[in-house]
Order: structure tokens, then sequence, then C-alpha cells
């Protein structure tokens, strides 16, 4: 049988509230029943109760008084008197009450019966009573058995009353009793009425509730464990979207078993989820590895390409510096060139000058040649062109030797022969040996030394050369009234100063910053109105220098004079003679000098002659390897700068000679550096000194034992 | 993990490092490894700095400098980022040729073995080099090694020692040199490559520092320092480079980089053998 579709709630209601009827009409039941009851109690306790009672009480009362009456009877007695007064009064009380109380139509004429009884029978136990008193005897017994009778009739009415009322009181207690029962019966129906409803609610409770949350509950842990296939069984084949089923349960079933087959659907895409992402994870893991090994890759050329850049840009900054490097040294060499052109130019005008200059002397000498051949040698025009060619040589000479003198200070060729010397006295010598100069053009001169000696050391010819050529370039650019002052002192710093102040036509600031360049004129125009070279002051500059001083020129401005001033070291002066040509420390020497500059060679002699040795000049190699076959010496001083064979050919050469092997050969040289002196010795040389060599070296060297190598 | 680079070049406000760190930094190196980069060029030394404190991580000099007290391979890191060199075979095809053309003449002239040095020899790449071009030339390979190759980093000379490149470092060598010199081996599949056991004999490796000798360690008859003087400054240069000629054998030649010229009194006697191959000779004849 299908069960009707209907809630839980429904069923339960449908129980309960055919439990509620039950209990209800067993309650109307046991209402009526316990009604029916109450009224035959209430029947029974106020009618037939106080019924039976009541004749009960008569009955008891009459019994009373026939006893009395009779005791009284029997024994007269005031007390038994009143006690049989007593007990009719008690009689006609319950009489009272008898009559009183309510009788049913059944019962009334035995009651009315029984209550007309009672005063005969009263009468009787009167009578007795009176009998007694009366004490006779026979109407005493009489009266008993009247009494007796009376008794008995009342008594059988009252039995009879009282069997009626047992009847219906017996009926009533059966009526009560039957009525109980059925209370009975009704209270056993509807318990079991209730019992059968109960368990059928339980029934169905437990079908439709316990059994299927079991259900639910086992199949709940099943889908817990995974098993939605008992989740949808659950389902059956109902339609899952059709309406929920009114019964919860059921409902809740259904709910549940599509709960459960959502739940798998679910799963089932979160598994196919899971997979898809466990492959994409396997394939980013594997292109992870890949981009880790790229990005090592990555790194070394990275750093490679740091290094690459790193290089380019030391590169870049070294090929910078050599760009550098060949922009200056561009630069100078464009300097270089500028410099020669203006070399050159100057060199060109130079020339210019020289040819005029060497030419003008040239044409008196003509001349005056001209009239010695022509004259009288002895005549007074003869004697004068003498004087002339005399003069004019001697200019030429001194143009000659100015120019000799500067290319050789150029190629540092000029050797100072260095002295203690007395300025002052110098500077008036030089000064007074040149006054002429001056006072031919009508030019003042002014001499102004210290009365202290002012010592330098110094070359003395070379000084006076210096003093003259400023004296000389004073006058040249002098106006006649002008006036020129030369003066000497010793300044505090340890420098000797020679001043030549001039009034003449000054030098601007042009003139002043080329003023010791040679070649240069203050005028550079070829009428040559002052004359001269321009190399004056260029000499003055180199022999300065040379000894180890400077040399300056100032002026005012154009028309405002010059004045220049030339500065030597100090020395002390010296406390023994100047120069001291001692005895020979030594044997005399054979000494062949080999010396290109004249003056050096000669003055190189003289010294040596001065000092007790023998010496001879060569001026060049070629001389000098002859004189030295010819007659060889002891030693030869040679200078290494030679004009055609430079002194280490010729010392090889020397040494090449058998007869000349053990000369002791000595190099001169400008400089002495180590190469100089290495090479020296690797050509030959047993010895080196630098220019000028000092008297002293030079005695030293010679005066060994044993002069040469073996 | 965001950390901020103030000396970061690229950052905005990065800028030079402070002088007084890169000093710190420069003594640090000079008391754990004796080398003085003083006298480098500070441009290249201040880059490389910053690129090892970059690679390092570090948020400042002065952090770096903590960095470098504290960790001991990180100090040694950083020599070898400061003497970095780039790493190629030959580097100038066109060159190699010159001077391969220069040895095998000097053999016919003179044959015998020669000596070589590579000053300089980063992880080897040069060394390896000159021996390739000894062998090309016909330099007969006696029982020593005829070539010296010297570094100041002891990490680069462990790697030459290993001897393992690239295929990319091989670039520039002939395919027939490259294919009878050089062999394949297991190990790092990034350095598949290494020279022959022929050649690798013929180098000698050890540390020297080319910029604190006083005297060059023997005389040779090829002398190779290239793309090394240029991280000088020229004070140094020319030191190093007189030591370079000091080194040299008569009618020795010095082979530079391409950037790289002598100047100066260092290069006295050094007659050019071919200027864009910077291959120098010292005169036979000194001072007569």
């Amino acid at each position: 049988m299908r069960r009707p579709d209907l809630s839980v709630g429904s069923w339960l209601a449908i129980g309960f509230g055919a439990t509620l009827l039950c209990l209800a009409a067993l309650l109307a039941a046991a209402l009526v029943l316990q009604a029916r009851i109450g009224a035959a109690a209430a029947h029974q306790l106020e009618l037939i109760g106080p019924r039976a009672a009541a004749a009960a009480h008569v009955e008891s009362a009459a019994l009373h008084v026939s006893i009395t009456a009779r005791s009284f009877a029997l024994l007269p007695g005031r007390e038994r008197l009143e006690a049989f007064e007593q007990a009719v009064r008690d009689l006609d009380d319950a009489t009272a009450r008898f009559a009183s109380v309510p009788k049913d139509p059944e019962s009334d004429p035995i009651a009315a019966a029984a209550l007309a009884d009672v005063r005969p029978f009263v009468a009787a136990a009167e009578e007795l009573v009176a009998a007694a008193q009366a004490a006779d005897e026979a109407r005493m017994r009489d009266d008993e058995v009247r009494l007796v009778g009376r008794r008995e009739a009342l008594f059988g009415h009252l039995r009879s009353f009282h069997a009626l009322q047992a009847r219906d009181d017996a009926r009533s207690s059966a009526g009560i009793r039957a009525d109980q029962r059925s209370t009975e019966r009704w209270l056993a129906l509807a318990f079991v009425v209730v019992l059968v409803v109960l368990v059928a609610t339980w029934l169905v409770a437990i079908r439709m509730v316990r059994l299927p949350a079991k259900r639910l509950a086992r199949t709940a842990r099943r889908v817990g464990e995974g098993d939605y296939a008992a989740g949808a069984a659950l389902a059956g084949g109902r339609d899952p979207h059709a309406a929920p089923p009114r019964n919860e349960l059921a409902a809740l079933t259904n709910a549940f078993a599509a709960m459960s087959g959502a739940l798998r659907d679910r799963e089932e895409r979160l598994a196919a989820q899971a997979e898809e992402l466990q492959v994409q994870q396997e394939e980013l893991q594997a292109q992870n590895e890949e981009l880790k090994a790229q990005e090592e890759e990555l790194q070394a050329q990275n750093e490679e390409l740091q290094a690459q850049q790193e290089e380019l840009h030391a590169q870049n900054e070294e090929l910078q510096r050599h760009a550098e490097l060949l922009r200056a040294r561009d630069a100078r060499l464009r300097e270089l060139v500028d410099a020669l052109g203006l070399a050159d130019r100057r060199k060109d005008e130079f020339l210019a000058v020289l040819s005029h200059e060497l030419r003008n002397p040239l044409a008196p000498i003509v001349n005056a040649l001209a009239v010695l051949e022509r004259g009288d040698p002895a005549s007074e025009p003869a004697r004068r062109a003498r004087e002339v060619i005399a003069r004019q040589v001697k200019h030429l000479a001194r143009l000659v030797d100015d120019l000799l003198d500067i290319a050789r200070i150029t190629q540092g060729k000029i050797r100072l022969r260095r002295a203690p010397l007395e300025l002052g006295q110098a500077v008036r010598q030089a000064a007074e040996d040149n006054a002429f100069l001056l006072s031919a053009r009508g030019v003042a001169l002014e001499v102004e030394v210290p009365p202290r000696g002012v010592w330098v050391q110094a070359d003395p010819a070379r000084l006076a050369q210096i003093v003259a050529n400023l004296l000389q370039n004073a006058a040249k650019f002098t106006d006649g009234g002008g006036a020129v002052r030369v003066g000497v002192e010793a300044r505090p710093d340890g420098r000797a100063a020679i001043r030549v102040r001039d009034t003449g036509i000054g030098m601007t600031p042009e003139v002043l910053a080329t003023v010791f360049e040679p070649f240069v004129q203050a005028e550079g125009s070829l009428a040559r109105t002052r004359g001269g070279l321009g190399l004056g002051l260029a000499l003055v500059r180199g022999l300065v220098e040379l000894h180890g001083g400077t040399v300056r020129a100032a002026s005012d401005g154009a028309g405002r004079g010059s004045e220049f001033v030339v500065e030597l070291p100090l020395e002390t002066p010296p406390q023994a003679p100047a120069i001291a040509f001692s005895s020979p420390a030594s044997a005399p020497r054979r000494v062949l000098v080999i010396e290109d500059n004249a003056d050096a060679a000669e003055t190189l002699r003289d010294l040596l002659v001065l000092a007790g040795h023998e010496a001879e000049v060569a001026l060049d190699a070629r001389e000098g390897l002859e004189k030295a076959l010819r007659s060889p010496p002891d030693a030869i001083l040679c200078d290494l700068g030679l004009p055609d064979v430079d002194g280490y050919a010729l010392a090889r050469r020397v040494r090449a000679e058998p007869a000349l092997a053990s000369v002791f050969l000595v190099a001169l040289s400008g400089y002495a550096l180590p190469d100089d002196l290495a090479r020296a010795e690797q050509a030959g040389f047993d010895a080196h000194l630098a220019k000028p060599a000092p008297l002293e070296a030079i005695e030293a060297l010679l005066s060994q034992p044993r002069l040469a190598r073996g | 993990m965001a950390q901020t680079f103030p000396d970061h070049p690229g950052h905005a406000g990065g800028g030079a490092l402070p002088a007084r760190a890169v000093d710190e930094i420069l003594s640090l190196v000079r008391a754990r490894h004796g080398v003085d980069f003083g006298p480098y060029r500070r441009g290249t030394i201040e880059r490389r700095i910053r690129n090892a404190m970059i690679a390092a991580r570090a948020p400042s000099a002065p952090a770096y400098v903590v960095r470098l007290r504290t960790e001991p391979a990180e100090s040694a890191r950083l020599l070898g980022r400061l003497t970095v060199k780039v790493s190629r075979f030959y580097r100038d095809a066109r060159a190699a040729e010159v001077v391969r053309a220069a040895l095998a003449e000097r053999i016919a002239r003179s044959p015998g073995p020669l000596a070589a040095w590579s000053a300089g020899c980063g992880r080897g790449e040069e060394a390896y080099t000159l021996a390739l071009l000894l062998a090309e030339a016909g330099a007969p390979a006696g029982p020593n090694p005829d070539v010296l190759a010297t570094d100041v980093d002891p990490g680069a000379l462990a790697a030459a020692a290993v001897a393992a490149y690239p295929e990319a470092a091989l670039a520039e060598i002939p395919a027939a040199v490259r294919a009878r010199s050089f062999e394949r081996v297991r190990g790092d599949p990034r350095a598949p490559f290494r020279p022959v056991q022929a050649i690798r004999a013929r180098v000698r490796l050890r540390l020297h520092d080319l910029t604190a000798a006083e005297a060059p360690p023997d005389r040779f008859d090829l002398v190779a320092c290239r793309n090394t003087l240029i991280y000088f400054q020229p004070a140094l240069q020319q030191r190093v480079l007189r030591l370079l000629r000091a080194s040299l054998a008569p009618g020795g030649l010095l082979w530079l980089g391409e950037a790289e010229w002598p100047l100066g009194p260092a290069a006295d006697g050094l007659a050019v053998i071919d200027r864009r191959a910077r291959l120098f000779r010292l005169e036979e004849a000194r001072d007569a």
C-alpha cells in the first residue's frame, strides 16, 4: 500500500489527534459514568442511606422502647422509667426523622405502614408501663404480648422497608458496580486504542523518521568516505527537480541525495582541475628549470658583456689620451714650425745685415790698398791708408769674433777660464777702455764702484767683453748730451750686480721682449743709422749665463733711457793670490793639446807651460795625430768635439798605433754625462774632464806615477 | 624583495661612490690579497666595485665594506671582478696571424725553442692563444713549457688550469686550427671545449702582480700584454711598459692591445712591425 505523502508532522498530528480524540471520548465516557456513579452513590448516600439509617434507628429505638418497657416491667424503677421515656422520645425523634426522610414511591407505602405501626406500639409500651406501674400482672402479660406483637408488626414493616432499601441499595450498588465496570472497560478500551494509536504512530515515526535518518546517517558516512553512489541511491529514481515531498525526511533525503550528487560533481570537477593543475605545474617546473639555465647563461654573458664594456671604456680613454698627446705634439710642432719660420726670417734679415756690415769696411780697405799701390809707401796718405786698413780690419775682426763667439755659445763650445776676480776693478778698467766711444759721441760716463772689493768667479777677458758690449750698446743708443752710468754693487742675497744705465732712446715693450735675441736690432731698417750686427746683447746674455748669472733689461719707455743689470754669484774674497802657479807637483810632462777652439787651446798650453810642462797644440784630429806620431807625448788632452774626426775615433786611432799605445789619453768635453764617460772609456780614454777643466784636476792627472795603462 | 640601491647608477639619485668607501675597499683588498689597485684607472675601478655591490645585493657602499670584512669569499670575488678581462681566444684573427707570421720568420732565421710570456692572462685564453700561435708557427715543443702565463687573480689562474671554455670563446679561431687544437670535455655543459694536451702542456701558470714587480721574471722572445695597460693610470702604464720592455730578449716581440701604444722613454728601441696588430720588436742592437 502506498503510503500517503504526508509530512511527519502531519502523521504525528494525526496520531496525536487520534489519541486526543480517544482520550476525549474516554474522558467523556468516564465523566458520564462517574456522574452516574456519583448520582447512584449520592442516591445511596442521601436517600437510601439515611432511609435505612432512619429505619434502623426507628427499629433500634423501638427495640429500646420495648426493652425499656419490659425492663421496667420487670423491675419498675425510676431510672427505668426515665429510660423508657427517653426511649419513647428517641422513638418519636426517630420516627419523625424517618417520616421526614424522602421516600420513593415504592417504599413509601411500607414506610407509611411502618409509621402507622409506631403509635400502636408505643401505646402498647405505654400500657405495659402503666400496667407495670399498676403492678398489674395480668395486664402486664397482655400488654407485653401486645407489645411484642406490635413490635413485630412494626418490625416487619421496618424490615420490609429495610429490605426494600436493601434491595434499592443493592440495586444502586450493582448499578454503581456496573458503571464502574463500564468505566473500566471504557478505560481499557481507550488505553488499548491509545496504545494502538501510539504504537502506530511510533511505527510510523520509526519508519518515517528513524529509518530514513539512520539510512541518511549511514549514507552520509559512506558519502563522507567518498561513496557517492550511496548518496545517489538515496534519491531512488525521483526527479530531483520535482517539488520536494512534504515528508520532511524524504525531502531531507532528496536534498541529501542532491547534495551528494552535487558534491560528486564538484569533486570530479575538482579532481579534473587538480590534474590539470598538476600538468601545468610540471610544465612550469620544466620551464623554470629552463629559465634558470638561461638565466645562468645570461648572467655569464652579462658578465662577459660588462667586461667587454669595461675594456671598450678603458680603450676609449686610452685613445683619447693618445689623441690629446698627439694634439699637444701637433700644437708644439706648429709652434716649432712657426718659431723656425721666424728664425729663418731673422736669419735672412741677419744675412742681409751681415753682408752689408761686412762690405762696409771692405770699401775703405780697397781704397786704402789702392792708395798704397799707387803712392809712396812713406808718404802721409800711405800712412793714413795703413791706419785705415788697420782700423777697418780691426773692426772686421771684431765683427767676425762676435759671430764666432755667438756660434760657439750656441754650440756650447766656449770655455771659460774662471778665476777669482774683483769686479769693481775689472769693471772700472773695462769702462776706461771703452770711454772713448762715449766721449766721441758727447756722452758723459760715470763709474761707481764700492770701496770694498766685490769678488766673483769669472773669466777676466769675457767679463771685459760683457762690460764693453754693454757700454757700446749704451753709446750706440744715446745721443749727444746724454749720460751713461756704470755701477757695481754687492747685493745681500749673495749676488753681485753690474748696472749700466743710459739716458738714451729707451726701449718699447716689444723691443724689451727680444732685446737679448741675436740678430735683433732696435731699428730694422736698412738705413742702419746705428750700425752693428745686433749680436752684442746676445753675446752678453750668453756669456753671463755661462758664468751662472743673469742679465736683465729695463726701460721706462721710448725716449726714457734704458738700464741693464748683470747679476753674478758672489764669491768670498780669496785669501791667497788669485792664480797660484805652483811649481810642477810632478815631473814635467810632454803634453799635446788637441782642441779646435784656438783660444782654449792657447790658454791651455799657456797654463801647462806655466805649470812647468811642455805643451803643443793641434787644432784638429789630423794635425793632432800627425804631431803625436812625430813626437809621441806623455799625455794627450783631446777635445771630443773636433771638426773633422770626433775624439772617440781619434782615440781609437791613437790606441791602434803601437807607438802611442801607452799615451795617457784625457778626454775633454762640454758635458760629462755617464753615457759620454762610458763611451770615452770604451774608445780608449784613460780619463775624462769636463770643460772648463781646472788646472788642479789636470795637474792631478798628470802627476800620477804611471800614466798610461799597460 | 624590495631593496634600495642608493649608489646604483641606474638609481635616480645614484652617482659616484663615496671616495672614502672606495679607498677603504681598496685598502681592504690590498691587505687581503696584496694587490694595490690605487694606480689603476679610477673610473674602471669604481664601476667594477659598483657591479660587485649589485651582484652581492649590498644596499650601500658602507654596507658592502662590512660584507667584505666579514666574508672572505666576497673579497675574493671582488678581486676577480676588479681584474676580469674579456675572455676570447685570438681576440683579433688578423693580428694573431701577423704574430704567427713574425714568429715563423724568427724561427726560420734562428731555429730553436722560443720563450713567450702572457702578462695578465686572465682565465687563460691569451696564454693558450700564444701556445697555439707558437705551435702554428712551428716552434718545437721542448720538455719544459715555453709559455709563462701570469695573472694577479688566483681565481682566474685556477680557471686557466681547468682550461674549459664555452663555444663563444672560440669564435675567432680559424676553423682548421680550432679543429686540431681543441677537444670536447665532459663536465660543465656550458664550457665544453678545452685545448688539447699538447697545447696545454706548453703553458705554465704562475701568480704574479705586474704592477708590483720590480724585475721581469725572465727574458722572452714574445711578450703579450693585451688590454691590460688600458686599466692603469699613465704613471703605472709607463712603469709596466718599462718592465715589459726589459723582459724582451734582443729582437723580441711585444704584442699590445688595440688601443695601446708604447709612449715615452719606455718605447725607446721598439720598432713597429705592424701598426694595426700592435706588434713591436725590440731592436737587436741596443746603444752601440
